[in-house]
């Protein structure tokens, strides 16, 4: 297998080598200026038109009129896009757990999840240039975690010498001042951004020990330096530094004899991507990435009456990654990408036994095709050669058809997969409030072991040998949908998706403890399908009114579940009664918190000579299962949903003068809160904000 | 619905279910009875049941054949093995009280030292702990039928109905409240007793 990869590397640095220049060739695969371009696709610039896979992209300019702090502000107004909160707020696309999607910036893949959710409050959005959404599997480029989809945020690059400061403020203390600062010459650039965001969080239960969000403040520096060696040769350099810290408190002991504990944690992510691309001729273009990135966090609790420490952990990631990637056009209408890499990952961790490591090699390939100028075909395959649990396959095809100049079908076939994460392998961990415990897969065994010899075991409820190794879980993913724009100013996407997951792993209780608490391990075991539709729509009533509606319609359920449903062998309790009854295959709801209808409406206004500004949007997010109430294992009963609810946010913009521009909100005017189920969502939320940019900003000389 | 065609049908009700009653008095009659909050509170002793009495028996009258099934807290005990002197073995069936009308020929187990015979968390109830609303509350699984063959070799089907005074909805706000929850401890089940000691579980209607 090493020779496999050694291989890979040495074709794609002879090919590198040996080529030389070639006249130019003017390639319609590549780039077009004035069209919306995009990266996420290919990992090269193509138009967005041309692209045959579903991608979403949200402007710099949208995100700036919305008053958008940190990028779940962003998402959960985008079509089939909802924001959940699991150990962090994360995103579900497609239906899938945030643990699925893969957050990438610049192309770079963030890392530190917690329980499989990457906290989408630590980005910042204020030097995003755009969001690119690329939903369906894209293992295919980008390997494990791509399996929903993709989210890349590109980031502004340098361009004229400027500068900008802006500051906000609004309900529940939340201040955020952040700014930027451009400088460029002819082959030197510079962007720096700094942003530094306070809230003080809410409560919605003041009785109790502790508040609903506790407050927090944390920090981002990110900048890009650039430099052109010459017309072919360019190096650029971006890192990015983010630290959090929060206090809290809350009641470790019981409701009766309450026991208060005070806590406080910190987090630092940071991250350095040097990039050399190269373009050997019109034909070549060679880029060599190297991304480092460390993730750690730090947690403390103590006892309030005598200081003494109740808890500490700390979770310390590393991810090491070297790629070199080719990019040859044959002509206008063929072009080709190789790449090769190898990934080192590391977790130390309160929850582990030891430092644990895995390592990944990869090389990928993809193919661009126009047969005809109507026709685009993309198709591509990587392979993942892991450390710990095998390897992988990850193919894909797209393909698009502009049947006439108003509609444009494209079909989508790809294979995603996930790697089973440290915790699922290597989880040593026992809640210390609560008194559960967990083992990952491989270290089960012998950590039942160590309870046994501990007396802690007071009786097994599954052989641990049956939980066996675990493997990736993959998806096969078949998307199909057509962009509509029949007058001027109305376009439209509809895409149909259909998600077969299989291996998906979960949590099995293997052993009840002495404590009366239970063991846990992970295991693979369901298949599950998602299937739906997503209609998106935009429509230019007047010059700058824009009116926009999405919706997602959206059916996840598990196949085992399904089956047992038709085979009558899934029952419920009468509510009323509390007897058995059989339970209809009508009445299954799927899988938890999947929202059968999504929906927003927005209306954007500009008047460019006055410099006002408006926005109002209306976000609805359809009913949805929290729990099993009914103690049948499924989603089925009225009182397992929360209520669908809607919020509408609003906002004011002025711009003075071309350097100050003034700003004012209301998010979520109607106040909707739930205060038992979804005390992520804060209630009103009123702010301010003022920027002044320094210098002019030359959009034409924005280079890539 | 009209009052005039909710007379007709209670009329015709009434006339059926007069016929029913002749037909029951002709054919051997087997039909559920329901236990309303047997009382399971006891810390050290069970609550010991006799179907064939459909009555509580003396805890005092333990070590004798007068028992069938014993409660305390969330154990359940037959009187077999480690747990008393009869012969009486069960198991728990998946499936629906009214459909199972015809008890396995095998697959019974006396209650022994590693494990009762009705298996009690993963068995007959889950504990929601903090996983699930409602919080920490015993809810009896869904779909699981007792089949147990008493003390003098007779069948008899028993569901589990609730754990708590008053046969309670578990749904509710006032359920999932623990201080608004009513006692635990309190058992609800219905069973179908079949005296003739034949497998025949089926209720006459």
């Amino acid at each position: 297998m090493t020779k496999v990869f050694r291989l890979g590397w040495l074709i794609v640095l002879g090919v590198c080598m040996i080529h030389t220049y070639h006249a130019a060739a003017q390639d319609s695969v590549a780039t077009r200026s004035l069209e919306t371009v995009i990266v996420t696709a290919t990992r090269s610039e193509r138009a967005l038109s041309e692209l045959p896979v579903p991608v979403t992209v949200v402007q710099r300019e949208q995100i700036q009129a919305m008053g958008s702090l940190r990028l779940n502000d962003v998402l959960t107004e985008q079509t089939g896009m909802a924001i959940v909160t699991d150990h962090g707020t994360g995103v579900q696309l497609q239906g899938f757990s945030p643990e699925y999607t893969l957050i990438l910036v610049d192309g770079e893949p963030l890392i530190g999840r917690t329980s499989g959710t990457l906290d989408l409050t630590r980005i910042a959005v204020g030097n995003i240039k755009q969001i690119e959404i690329m939903k369906g599997p894209s293992s295919s480029l980008y390997g494990s975690e791509a399996l929903a989809g993709v989210i890349n945020i590109i980031t502004e690059r340098p361009s004229g010498t400027n500068g900008n400061v802006s500051a906000r403020y609004g309900t529940n203390e939340t201040l955020d001042l952040g700014g930027t600062l451009n400088y460029s010459t002819s082959k030197f650039g510079l962007y720096v951004f700094a942003n530094h965001y306070r809230t003080g969080g809410y409560d919605f239960d003041p009785d109790t020990e502790g508040q609903t969000v506790s407050p927090f403040s944390n920090s981002t520096v990110q900048g890009r330096m650039s430099y052109d060696f010459s017309r072919r040769t360019r190096i650029t350099l971006s890192g990015r530094y983010f630290y959090e810290s929060q206090e809290n408190s809350s009641n470790i002991g019981t409701v009766t004899d309450p026991v208060a504990a005070d806590g406080t944690g910190d987090v630092t992510d940071w991250n350095v991507n040097p990039v050399v691309t190269h373009r050997f001729s019109d034909k070549l273009k060679t880029t060599f990435r190297f991304y480092g990135s460390q993730y750690g966090t730090n947690s403390r609790q103590t006892y309030r009456l005598d200081g003494g420490v109740y808890d500490e952990t700390y979770f310390d990631q590393t991810f090491y990654r070297p790629e070199i990637q080719a990019e040859y056009f044959f002509n206008s209408r063929n072009a080709l990408s190789l790449g090769v890499g190898n990934i080192w990952e590391s977790v130390e961790a309160t929850r582990y036994d030891d430092k644990m490591k895995y390592q990944t090699r990869y090389a990928y390939a993809q193919y661009e095709w126009q047969p005809w100028k109507s026709l685009n075909v993309l198709t591509g395959a990587r392979f993942d050669d892991h450390s710990a649990y095998g390897s992988q396959l990850s193919p894909k095809l797209s393909i698009q058809y502009d049947v006439v100049k108003w509609l444009a079908v494209r079909a989508s076939y790809g294979v995603g997969f996930k790697a089973p994460d440290f915790r699922q392998l290597y989880l040593n961990f026992t809640n210390a409030t609560v008194g559960y415990t967990v083992f990952g897969s491989n270290t089960l065994q012998a950590g039942i072991e160590r309870l046994q010899e501990e007396g802690q075991i007071q009786s097994m409820l599954a052989d641990p040998s049956t939980f066996g190794d675990i493997s990736a879980e993959s998806s096969r993913a078949y998307n199909f949908g057509f962009r509509l724009s029949p007058w001027k100013g109305f376009t439209s996407n509809v895409n149909f998706f259909r998600n077969d997951v299989s291996d998906l792993i979960d949590t099995k209780a293997v052993a009840l403890k002495t404590n009366g608490q239970q063991v846990f391990s992970y295991y693979n075991v369901a298949e599950v399908f998602m299937q739906g539709v997503e209609v998106d729509a935009s429509y230019q009533l007047a010059p700058g009114l824009t009116l926009s509606g999405g919706y997602q319609y959206l059916i996840a359920k598990d196949k085992a579940v399904v089956e047992a449903l038709k085979a009558g062998a899934v029952y419920a309790r009468d509510p009323e009664t509390n007897r058995t009854r059989r339970v209809g295959e009508s009445e299954y709801g799927g899988l938890l918190n999947r929202s059968k209808h999504m929906a927003n409406a927005k209306i954007f206004f500009e008047h460019s000579r006055t410099g006002w500004g408006a926005s109002a949007r209306v976000i609805y997010r359809g009913r949805y299962g929290i729990s099993d109430a009914n103690n049948n294992a499924i989603l089925d009963a009225d009182s397992e949903y929360v209520d669908g609810y809607a919020t509408v946010n609003l906002s004011v913009i002025k711009s003075i003068a071309r350097w100050m521009r003034l700003q004012a909100g209301c998010d979520n005017v109607f106040d909707y809160t739930n205060k038992s189920y979804i005390p992520s969502v804060p209630g009103r939320l009123v702010w301010g904000s003022v920027a002044i940019t320094l210098g002019t900003r030359d959009k034409a000389e924005n280079k890539q | 619905m009209n009052l005039r065609a909710l007379m007709v049908m209670s009329l015709v009700l009434w006339g059926t279910s007069c016929d029913d009653k002749d037909d029951v008095k002709k054919t051997e009659p087997l039909s559920a009875s329901e236990v309303n909050d047997l009382d399971a509170t006891s810390a050290s002793k069970f609550t010991l049941y006799s179907f064939a009495n459909g009555a509580v028996v003396s805890n005092s009258d333990s070590v004798s054949n007068k028992w069938d099934i014993g409660f305390r807290g969330t154990t359940v005990i037959l009187n077999s093995g480690v747990s008393g002197p009869g012969a009486a073995s069960g198991q728990i069936v998946d499936g629906i009280f009214d459909e199972i009308v015809e008890a396995p020929a095998a697959g019974y187990a006396q209650d022994s030292g590693t494990a009762k015979a009705i298996l009690g968390s993963g068995g007959w109830y889950t504990y929601t702990g903090t996983a699930s609303v409602p919080n920490h509350a015993v809810l009896p699984n869904a779909g699981k039928v007792l089949v147990l063959k008493t003390a003098d070799s007779k069948y008899v089907k028993v569901e589990i109905i609730s754990y708590y005074s008053g046969n309670p909805s578990t749904s509710t706000p006032t359920f999932a409240d623990l201080t608004t929850r009513p006692a635990s401890r309190f058992y609800t089940f219905r069973y179908l007793y079949q005296a003739d000691g034949t497998t025949n579980l089926k209720a006459t209607e």
